[in-house]
């Protein structure tokens, strides 16, 4: 990959597969307008960025009200055509507006919340559905890397993606991304570059962390706890997915392993994948999803309170695939 | 919906398949839909440019999987409520009944 600087000394280049982002604007604004996106961030070298992406952050000039704290509707994201392409509005926090090949312009509210809200229900949403027209397609899947190739495993939240990852790096796989990653290639070659994430773990996973490392403070809204030693380091390039690994949490040792085909398994991932907001993008990633298991095998994976058992089962059945 | 009134999916609705077996993508609403390798057989018909009628479905669902009417009809006419009722299937256009 060609080492590039951003245009501007007071921007910051995102790496996203081969794709680069130019961040401009206010640089006071940068930190609250990429927020996990910051992960991404690509070492600053030499070169003109010459055909990046660009995302322009800046204050919007007045605030609108968002939804009550707690209401159904607090996390709500719209997306809705503008004058010049798309918008994405999140009340009481900020919008997005984009073209098909233009940049990206972002507003923060004056009033928005600190943190990661603006990033997490704007810029990342934005930038996930710029990207989906030129075939990077954003994933919510851990992925794991072992004997075997580096694996996706989709899940939503709660569903047992960090369990069943973090079950699989004490076997030894390595942790490539806890919670995201973005799909690129084609469906027969299919890659996922990795977005590196520090783990986030509940009550559940507690006991798979390593001895000396412990979470950090439990977010009340997800009970989920940070474990920032355990990030994983970024990835110079995407990696080849070999297969898909679907957890299913249970009681007990878990462990059992068996091929996953059909609807059902083509419905669990592509609802990881798909986001209906363009109804061409959200097409065109369906059928994607839909080719790439035609491609690669997928398995239900049982995961219990037994990591030794799921990661024997696991080299079972990927070693007979 | 009438015995010769042709049928179709909704705009709204974008198919995958596979495994014989298909998910319908409500492109509004996101839901996703599984269905089962009858159920594809049915929607390949829908998706067709001309669509099909209720009886065409029932016809092909008997060949594709060597049944006869009396067991197919009930099949279909529940797949057809279950995707009119899921937004799934295209208003019928005016004078479409042939």
């Amino acid at each position: 990959m060609s080492e590039t600087r951003p245009s501007r000394p007071d921007a910051r280049t995102l790496r996203i597969a081969d794709r680069l982002v130019e961040v401009g604007g206010e640089p006071g604004l940068f930190a609250r307008a990429l927020g996990p996106l910051a992960a991404l961030i690509a070492p600053a070298a030499r070169g003109e960025p010459g055909g990046a992406l660009a995302l322009h952050v800046v204050r919007a000039a007045r605030s609108t009200p968002g939804p009550p704290p707690g209401s159904a509707r607090e996390d709500a994201v719209v997306f809705e055509p503008a004058a010049d392409g798309v918008r994405v509005r999140a009340a009481g926090v900020g919008c997005a507006t984009w073209s098909a090949s233009g940049p990206i312009s972002l507003e923060i509210e004056p009033d928005a919340p600190d943190g990661d809200a603006f990033a997490e229900r704007v810029t990342i949403p934005a930038l996930a559905e710029r990207l989906r027209g030129e075939g990077i397609r954003l994933i919510h899947a851990a992925v794991a890397s072992g004997p075997f190739g580096a694996h996706l495993v989709p899940a939503r939240g709660g569903g047992g993606k960090t369990t069943l990852a973090l079950s699989l790096r004490r076997a030894g796989w390595r942790l490539l991304a806890d919670d995201r990653g973005w799909l690129v290639g084609s469906p027969g070659r299919a890659q996922v570059d990795p977005w590196p994430e520090a783990p986030r773990v509940g009550d559940r996973s507690l006991f798979l962390l390593p001895r000396g490392v412990a979470a950090g403070p439990r977010d009340e809204r997800t009970g989920k706890a940070p474990v920032p030693a355990l990030t994983p380091p970024r990835l110079d390039a995407p990696v080849g997915i070999a297969g898909v690994l679907l957890p299913r949490l249970v009681d007990g040792p878990g462990g059992l392993v068996e091929p996953a085909r059909g609807a059902r398994t083509l419905a669990a991932v592509a609802a990881q994948a798909v986001v209906a907001t363009s109804p061409a993008s959200a097409r065109a990633s369906l059928v994607f999803v839909a080719a790439l298991l035609a491609h690669v095998p997928a398995f239900d994976v049982e995961v219990g309170d037994d990591p030794d058992r799921l990661a024997h089962g696991l080299s079972r059945a990927l070693g007979g695939a | 919906m009438s015995a010769s009134e042709r049928l179709a999916l909704a705009a709204d609705a974008s198919v995958a398949r596979l495994d014989g077996e298909a998910v319908v993508l409500h492109l509004r609403t996101g839901r996703f839909f599984t269905v089962n390798a009858c159920g594809s057989t049915i929607l390949a018909a829908l998706e067709s440019a001309s669509g099909a009628t209720r009886a065409e479905l029932v016809e092909r669902v008997c060949t594709t999987f060597a049944v006869d009417a009396a067991r197919a009809t009930p099949d279909v006419d529940a797949f057809l409520d279950q995707l009119e009722r899921g937004g799934l299937l295209a208003a019928p256009r005016p004078g479409s009944a042939s």
